[in-house]
């Protein structure tokens, strides 16, 4: 069965900060959360997350050189 | 967390995206509109808008997420429904226009810039609706709506810096 992408959205740090701290459901490993809670509030966020879920698999902060590469 | 007053509303058209999609600062320009749209202490998350209809025709540009980080999309279904039937048939120009009066100069800051294409002004101006409209309801196109985006995102950096200082 093949595996659905992730999804991907852009947040603010302060509301994934949030979601994290008041969503018991949400499942993310202790070395990102650590990773998200160094960020500023005010900095975009590129989440990936499992698909139907509140799994949290990766963050990277949006910079100019990331939507460089990417867009 | 910074909130910024920003002094007016953006709606951008389809012509506006696939422009700066080809534009050499479009990561630069992208990043602020992002950063507008989750500043604004009016409208946070729904500062900068596309209408349905365009943001389907720009949403195979780009990856989606990035483009709705820098604009919400909206619905002509948002407006009344009498609103809407006298205009759902009509050119794309005059249905962002009224789309514009009738949701988003209704609510602060109660000015929408529209964001166009370089050379599209005259389409928009040439809508009779925007005549009774022209200081609520101003047309940018091109690089005037670039600096449009770099002073907003000024105002930005200034609130930022200026509420470190005071921490």
């Amino acid at each position: 069965m093949t595996e659905l992408s992730p999804v991907i959205e852009i947040e603010l740090a302060e509301d994934v900060k949030g979601l994290i701290k008041y969503n018991d459901d949400v499942k993310i490993e202790e070395a990102l959360k650590e990773k998200i809670e160094n960020f500023d509030n005010d900095d975009l966020l590129k989440v990936t997350k499992k698909i139907g879920s509140f799994e949290i698999l990766d963050v990277k902060k949006v910079t100019e050189e990331l939507l460089a590469e990417e867009l | 967390m910074v909130h910024v007053r920003f002094p007016a509303r953006i709606l951008c058209d389809d012509s506006f995206i696939k422009w700066i999609l080809c534009h050499p600062k479009k990561a630069m320009i992208m990043s602020r509109l992002m950063r507008i749209k989750s500043s604004s202490k009016e409208q946070k998350g729904e500062h900068n808008v596309i209408l349905d209809f365009d943001f389907k025709t720009v949403k195979a540009l780009t990856k989606e997420h990035y483009l709705k980080a820098s604009v919400k999309k909206v619905s002509l279904y948002e407006i009344p429904t009498d609103i809407y039937e006298l205009i759902k048939n009509k050119d794309k120009f005059t249905r962002r226009i009224i789309y514009s009066i009738v949701a988003l100069c209704s609510e602060p800051p109660h000015v929408v810039y529209i964001f166009t294409a370089p050379s599209n002004k005259e389409k928009y101006i040439e809508v009779p609706y925007h005549k009774e409209m022209d200081t609520s309801i101003i047309i940018k196109e091109g690089e005037d709506a670039i600096d449009v985006v770099w002073k907003f995102n000024s105002q930005f950096v200034y609130k930022r810096e200026t509420s470190l200082r005071t921490c």
